[in-house]
């Protein structure tokens, strides 16, 4: 069945097995998209189910004249940062009152997945930490773009369609980005 | 310079750009962010394994979500439902209660007039003596 057809099924006919098929199309792409944005796979992978919820609901209002897939890097962008800014703002009160809500389990979670990676070369892993610290204090719009072209490869005519904008727009934005990742990297190390 | 990375440029362009990224250390530092986010990424999706359950869990949760919309609407009717019944219930109790106090107060009228105002029909007010008698009778 070719995606047209899923569509139809699913928005006629309320067939949970079409949508399931183009869950499981779709899936990598959305759970690789937010974790470019979020960096960690468990909260990637539970944006990603509300992403497809969300597409469940909104697939009636979906136009033909554009590329699912871009409708679906939407949500899942949309969904990534409205994640991003609710946990900012619960650091940011966490910081005033202080993290008395954090169970013991929880802290003993974090201990497991702290140290699931430690055999990985430090050195590495600092520098992915030092670039995804950089990336977070991107303005939102620069780091769309380069989440777009460096996890997925999409090129700029694509970035444009998912960002609603124009192409040259989106290179001035792609440029800006990695000129600000190399200054506060640089300025980091410093 | 992305082209560069990814080995599209050939030739002249290719060996202009190199002898330019000897020189400028900005341009070096610029290729190095290139290259680091280049591994993060391609770090990142290989690191991603296919959770067989995926799909499942999105469907029961488009299933639950649906069930829970259902109570929402429910719920709402139902009260909805009893705050209407209760302002009927409320309105005709009260239209009861209007109608057996006009019933009392038309039955009793002394009971609107007040203690003051009333005189009873033995006693004499002092504005009704006589006092050309009172005289007469001091005078005797």
């Amino acid at each position: 069945m070719d995606e047209k057809e899923l569509i139809q099924q699913v928005i006629q006919h309320s067939n949970h097995q079409a949508f399931g098929i183009l869950v499981d199309r779709y899936s990598k792409m959305v759970i690789t998209t937010c974790m470019g944005f979020i960096g960690n796979y468990h909260d990637a992978e539970d944006i990603a189910q509300d992403v497809f919820v969300e597409l469940y609901e909104s697939l009636p209002e979906f136009r033909s004249e554009s590329k699912l897939s871009t409708w679906i890097y939407r949500i899942a962008v949309n969904k990534s940062l409205n994640f991003l800014r609710r946990k900012k703002k619960e650091t940011f009160l966490q910081s005033i009152v202080g993290d008395k809500r954090k169970g013991k389990a929880e802290q003993t979670l974090d201990g497991i997945v702290g140290n699931q990676y430690s055999d990985v070369n430090i050195e590495y892993k600092e520098q992915h930490k030092l670039l995804r610290d950089a990336m977070s204090m991107l303005p939102e719009n620069q780091r769309i773009a380069l989440v777009l072209s460096t996890y997925h490869e999409l090129s700029y005519k694509e970035i444009a369609e998912v960002m609603d904008t124009s192409v040259s727009s989106v290179e001035s934005l792609l440029f800006r980005a990695k000129n600000n990742l190399r200054k506060i990297m640089v300025k980091s190390k410093s | 310079m992305d082209d560069y990375f990814k080995g599209k440029l050939e030739g002249e362009v290719q060996s202009e750009l190199q002898d330019h990224l000897m020189a400028c250390t900005k341009c070096q530092a610029n290729l190095l962010v290139i290259k680091s986010l280049k591994e993060m990424a391609s770090e990142e999706v290989s690191r991603y394994t296919e959770n067989p359950f995926f799909a499942s869990r999105v469907l029961s949760r488009i299933e639950a979500q649906k069930v829970s919309k259902y109570i929402d609407i429910k719920t709402r009717l139902i009260g909805y439902a009893t705050i209407a019944a209760a302002v009927i219930i409320g309105l005709f109790v009260g239209g009861q209660l209007g109608t057996l106090g006009t019933k009392v107060i038309s039955t009793n009228t002394n009971a609107e007039m007040l203690a003051e105002e009333y005189i009873p029909s033995s006693t004499e007010s002092i504005y009704e003596y006589d006092f050309e008698e009172v005289e007469n009778l001091n005078n005797k």
